[in-house]
């Protein structure tokens, strides 16, 4: 049987979107990857994760990708520009120069990335961790909120649902003595 | 010459087919962040030297993955769409006064769509197993990996210790400790 030869016809949409590609830069490249991660790393999570951890592991998931994206996406865009001004000045020159405008876009592009890569080795340990451990906190009280509320109305008394760890974690500050002398008893 | 004139001129060189800038800096990107990670891994005080062996060695096993995957998979998008194009295997609108351009293009979209596969498909899924590999080890070697600093700010570190130990280990199931960059 003969091999069919592969021809791809692009078509005027496809020919719109490779376009669009023209001059994507790695900051831009790092928003695209931070959208999309939204849309599938928590559902990665839901299904390889065990019900019990599930909420908290995609809390923690989404505060990842919101601050890394955020902090990623501007210390890439302002290197990139920084880079590409101080062509404009004179500074960052290769031996022989810089030709035209699109071969000046492209060094900033590149130049740019990799002082960008050198600056986040610092700013993943000063500003990611500490911003994503606050991020994860603010949802995984929120989530242990909802679930609470869940469970409140599902609960009859004499009858209480434990069926997460984020409740379990509720209900041992509620009943710890030593928590409760600590804070007072209002 | 001195070090940055040699790296302006490294960078103009390869600057050229934006596409494989994309491709070598993802994962040099990916590769810097593990670094860091072991380096910040290696310093610290607070866990044991048996801890540290665990965890550097899970760190050093997600590094590959992550930088290696990554790289792989753009370039084996890069090539084949970029050696279709050359040879006339896919027909472009507009291909008889930019052959050129469409070639280059096509190929960072193929990188794009690459780091997308690699980055939020199959490096999760495999830096998921990866950890529970390790984990299951420290467990079988009656290691307890240092927690996850989650919950610390709600629970104090005498409830953390009297939490029963069905609960305890939250980053056996919690994705990877590393933060991309």
């Amino acid at each position: 049987m003969p091999i069919k030869p592969i021809n791809i016809n692009i078509g005027s949409k496809g020919q719109k979107i490779i376009d669009l590609m023209n001059g994507v830069t790695p900051a831009e490249q790092r928003l695209i990857l931070g959208a999309t991660a939204l849309l599938t790393q928590p559902l990665i999570d839901t299904v390889t994760v065990d019900k019990e951890h599930r909420d908290i592991s995609v809390a923690k998931t989404v505060a990842k990708i919101l601050v890394c994206t955020a902090t990623g996406f501007l210390i890439r865009f302002g290197c990139i520009k920084g880079v590409g001004y101080g062509i404009t000045k004179g500074l960052f020159q290769p031996t022989g120069g810089i030709q035209d405008v699109a071969m000046g876009e492209k060094y900033a592009s590149a130049l740019g990335t990799l002082i960008a890569t050198g600056a986040m080795l610092f700013t993943n340990f000063l500003v990611d961790a500490p911003l994503t451990k606050l991020l994860t906190d603010k949802f995984t009280k929120k989530i242990r909120k909802a679930n609470s509320d869940k469970i409140a109305a599902k609960s009859t008394p004499g009858n209480v649902h434990v069926d997460s760890v984020a409740q379990w974690q509720n209900n041992l500050l509620k009943f710890n003595p030593a928590k409760i002398q600590e804070q007072g008893v209002k | 010459m001195s070090i940055f004139t040699g790296l302006y001129n490294f960078v103009g060189r390869e600057c050229k087919d934006a596409g494989h800038v994309l491709s070598v800096l993802g994962a040099f990107g990916w590769a810097t962040s593990s670094v860091a990670q072991i380096a910040s891994l290696s310093v610290n005080k607070k866990i044991t030297k048996e801890e540290k062996k665990f965890l550097i060695q899970q760190e050093i096993a997600e590094g590959a993955v992550n930088t290696g995957l990554y790289f792989a998979i753009t370039q084996l998008g890069k090539n084949i769409v970029t050696n279709l194009a050359d040879k006339d295997k896919i027909k472009f609108p507009n291909s008889l006064d930019s052959k050129k351009i469409n070639k280059q293009n096509i190929g960072i979209l193929a990188v794009v769509i690459g780091s997308v596969i690699s980055c939020n498909i199959v490096t999760p899924i495999l830096r998921n197993v990866i950890t529970k590999r390790y984990q299951e080890k420290a467990r079988k070697n009656k290691i307890i990996l240092p927690q996850e600093p989650v919950f610390k700010p709600i629970l104090s570190s005498s409830e953390i210790k009297n939490t029963p130990n069905a609960f305890k280990p939250f980053s056996t199931f919690i994705a990877s400790s590393g933060l991309k960059i």
